[in-house]
């Protein structure tokens, strides 16, 4: 055997080893193909109507989470972009196509003064650019960032809105100074009617301290008593609180309240419940120690001579009628003349006073100028309308349940003032007894920073100062915030019934 | 050890990564500034970041096909390899970013996780190529092709046999038969010398193309010889020891003989103890020579039953085994050192198929 040589040796090595498979490349390959297939079989069967979640950006909120197996044409047009910050998105076509699609199907909304906005704004003014979704099932929709609404309302000039109301002015953080208007809401007080919260919250309710008109319990009617029981102090004199007059409401939504009839539906969930105030009622709250001597409340001039003597007559019959269902089986010709004789006798005596006394009301010294302002010569009104907001802020909301834990002072102080002097109701009454924006900012402050800074100075009160916090977007509020406290029988329709009333009470007596 | 050595090559790449993810992070805070909430990815950041990681994983993507087409030489493969690591790994920060920091939902949570796992797959694999080779070379000197592991290690024992043939003559009858090669030469492609028969269809292949790696104690040594002085007596004891043992752990774990060796070594081991008054160290004699302390102890005892004029032989064959136990070593650090790409590249291709997918989606949903 010879010896071999390096060069023998090496042919050991098959020069075209690489043409030959390797298997680390036979396994590669086969697992890319593998992977080609996966991928492919699974986004075809994503496509599908049926596996539509798959796709899902993320899970959808609470209250469209039943779209999260159904496929994204609930709610998405194809090839519309559906955010208004998408790169193809913002144009007024697209955001009206999503918007009416939402409006469509179960909203029912309105815009947000869009006759008053120009279309640069409107083009982004989409559901979905504040009512961000696919950010799963606990993420709220309405509890927004305040740059939804700063990035007009930041320079909410001509720029961004036709027609604009120069009293509107530029907001952008509510606790920086020059951040957000004054209040325009509490910049007069509206009302006509001369009421001293000074003089009604000093024991006994005198115009001066040591008045001698003074209130106990004693001095006003029995069936008045009861009420007012429990606020004796030590002096036996009547204490009122805010609550004897200012009775809370039962929980509302903010403007969904129209407060026009209790009888409407009112929507209210658990997380959003406001509290609103009853509006101040005289035979509920007045008419303890502002007794008009049996005279209705809430009457006009409309008062013909026909009218009443229409009314006497239908009483007559009233009457009559009730006389024969007391007495079932007698002849009323004979048995019942002489009891309708004699309330006709009571009832035409009632009338004969009504007149007079209705005179001495409206007189220099009467019962109604001491609250209320008398009409002009020739208004079919005796008395100006008191025109108490039912609610006093025009763009916003206050929810009273939410600030139960602050003293009614806190934002009152007007009406807490303690003064030796007497008290002028008229002028008082022009004060507005609601503290102003700096008021509130006390508490509630935008930026996370100062806000622990106040709370470590040991004031626990703070709060957040987001936009919705008081404002909403889907409400021009001005037609349904200006609920004046009218009068609700001020008609002549009702006078009539109020008239009856009165008779009644008289002929009963 | 990588950015030691090629600095200058991954400099820029590392900044440009830096300048994609700060750069592409400061607009998305930006943007999310301004908008009040964190911009997501149809907004006009988010699309510009998540074509610029859409584009990246395509780059990626393109590495398998270059290498099919680097005739056209399109590039030297460094600068691919540092643009394929670097742009790779800043893929993953970008698509969170585009995402607006959030996984979605099912689909797009899918490609997120898919993507993280392709990034660790080749963070594993770059790890794996930065040490696995520096390993190897020091630490297996013999060393061969992959592919050729197989064939070498037959080869080696076709020297083995030839050798012993050389010095004692052939095989004495009686003892247990030698596995049979031809079958797995022909279908290993062997190349067969020293009077060997082989194909000459294969044999035309074969040119020089270096010797086969040897460092180490036996460098330096022929690798054949044409005579040996030994002692005859020894014949019976070594051809003994080399059929039962030594013949079945160098043929040990090949492919396509595999399983007649397998068969083979049961029924010689079965039998080892008593072909031999001095070799009886263990039962299972291959596992003894996997271990290169227990080979070494059990040759030692090889060379006390035989005459100081045979250690030359066993010298030879313990050479044989050190390399088969590298071939072995080297078979496993292979394995760590390439199967991670499958994975690596099978998940890359799911990704890029649902990645087209979602750019679909998007369009028509944004």
């Amino acid at each position: 055997m010879t010896k071999t040589t390096g060069k023998e040796r090496s042919r050991r090595i098959d020069r075209f080893y690489y043409e030959a498979l390797d298997p680390f490349v036979r396994f590669k390959r086969f697992a890319g193909l593998c992977g080609l297939i996966l991928g492919l079989v699974y986004a075809a069967w994503s496509f599908s109507t049926s596996n539509a979640v798959q796709m899902s950006s993320g899970d959808l909120s609470h209250a469209h989470s039943a779209w999260n197996e159904t496929g994204c044409e609930q709610c998405h047009l194809p090839n519309v972009p559906i955010r208004p910050d998408a790169l193809f998105g913002s144009s007024v076509e697209n955001v009206k196509l999503n918007n009416d699609k939402c409006n469509s199907k179960c909203h029912s909304v309105t815009g947000h003064f869009d006759a008053r906005t120009l279309s640069v704004v409107l083009q982004h003014e989409s559901c979905s650019e504040c009512h961000r979704e696919h950010l799963g099932k606990d993420f709220s929709l309405v509890e927004l960032s305040d740059k939804n609404c700063v990035r007009c309302h930041r320079q909410i000039s001509s720029s961004l809105l036709v027609n604009i109301d120069k009293s509107v002015g530029n907001a952008f953080d509510f606790s920086a100074a020059g951040g957000h208007p004054d209040f325009r809401s509490l910049s007069k007080d509206p009302g006509t009617i001369k009421f001293s919260h000074v003089q009604h919250m000093r024991p006994g309710q005198p115009g001066k301290p040591g008045d001698l008109t003074i209130k106990r319990l004693n001095d006003i009617p029995p069936q008045y008593r009861s009420q007012y029981a429990n606020r004796v102090d030590a002096d036996g004199l009547i204490q009122l609180t805010c609550a004897d007059c200012h009775a809370q409401d039962s929980p509302v939504n903010g403007y969904e309240y129209s407060g026009s009839s209790s009888n409407e539906p009112r929507q209210s969930t658990p997380s959003n419940e406001h509290y609103l105030y009853r509006p101040i009622d005289f035979d509920t709250h007045c008419i303890a120690c502002h007794d008009l001597g049996g005279m209705p409340h809430g009457l006009n001039r409309a008062l013909s001579k026909e009218a009443l003597q229409s009314t006497l007559a239908k009483t007559q019959l009233e009457v009559t009628k009730e006389a024969l269902r007391a007495s079932p089986g007698q002849d009323a010709s004979d048995n019942l003349v002489e009891p309708v004789s004699k309330t006709k006798e009571s009832i035409m005596r009632s009338l004969d006073e009504f007149q007079p006394r209705l005179e001495a009301l409206l007189s220099d010294n009467g019962w109604c100028i001491k609250c209320h302002q008398l009409a002009p010569k020739g208004s079919k009104e005796i008395v100006l309308e008191s025109n108490l907001p039912k609610r006093w802020f025009q763009g916003a909301v206050f929810p009273h349940g939410e600030h139960m834990m602050v003293d009614c002072k806190a934002c009152h102080q007007q009406a807490f003032v303690q003064s030796d002097q007497g008290v002028d109701s008229q002028e008082e009454a022009s004060i507005v007894m609601i503290a102003g924006i700096e008021n509130c900012r006390e508490c509630h402050i935008s930026k996370p920073l100062d806000r622990a800074k106040v709370f470590a100075n040991s004031q626990p009160s703070v709060a957040q100062a987001n936009c919705v916090d008081c404002h909403r977007y889907h409400v021009d509020p001005s037609p349904n915030i200006i609920n004046k406290n009218q009068a609700s029988h001020v008609f002549s329709s009702e006078n009539l019934e109020l008239v009856r009333q009165y008779v009644m009470r008289g002929a009963a007596q | 050890m990588l950015l030691a050595r090629n600095f200058k090559l991954h400099a820029g790449w590392i900044l440009v990564v830096i300048t994609l993810i700060v750069g592409g992070a400061s607009w998305q805070a930006v943007a999310s500034q301004n908008a009040g909430r964190s911009v997501g990815g149809s907004s006009l950041v988010g699309i510009v970041l998540g074509s610029i990681a859409a584009m990246i994983i395509l780059f990626e993507l393109l590495l398998w096909p270059r290498k099919k087409f680097r005739k056209y030489k399109l590039g030297p493969t460094r600068y691919w390899m540092a643009g394929h690591i670097w742009l790779g790994l800043a893929s993953g920060p970008l698509a969170f970013i585009h995402a607006g920091y959030r996984f979605g939902g099912t689909f797009s949570s899918l490609l997120m996780y898919l993507l993280i796992f392709v990034l660790a797959s080749g963070i594993y694999g770059w790890i794996m190529q930065l040490v696995i080779p520096r390993w190897m070379l020091s630490n297996l000197p013999s060393e061969t092709i992959s592919g050729q592991i197989d064939d070498v290690a037959v080869q080696n024992a076709l020297d083995a046999r030839r050798m012993l043939t050389v010095a004692y003559g052939p095989k004495p009858d009686g003892l247990t038969k030698l596995a049979n090669l031809d079958d797995a030469s022909a279908s290993l492609n062997l190349v067969r010398v020293a009077g060997q028969s082989f194909s000459k269809d294969t044999a035309q292949k074969q040119v020089v193309v270096g010797a086969v790696q040897r460092r180490g104690p036996s460098r330096g040594r022929s690798n054949l010889q044409s005579d040996f002085d030994v002692d005859p007596s020894d014949s019976s004891i070594v051809w003994k020891e080399y059929a039962a043992v030594i013949d079945v752990y160098l043929l040990n774990g090949i492919q396509g003989i595999r399983t007649r060796v397998a068969r083979v070594a049961t029924a010689q081991q079965q039998r080892i103890g008593h072909h031999t008054k001095v070799v009886h160290p263990s039962r299972d004699g291959v596992s003894q020579l996997q271990s290169y302390q227990k080979a070494k102890n059990w040759f030692s005892l090889l060379r006390g039953g035989c005459s100081p004029s045979s250690s030359v032989i066993l010298d030879r064959l313990e050479d044989f085994c050190d390399q088969k136990r590298q071939f072995d070593i080297q078979r496993r650090t292979q394995s760590w050192l390439h199967s991670w790409i499958a994975v690596h590249a099978s998940i890359s291709v799911l990704l890029g198929v649902l990645l087209v997918a979602h750019v679909i989606l998007a369009i028509r949903y944004m």
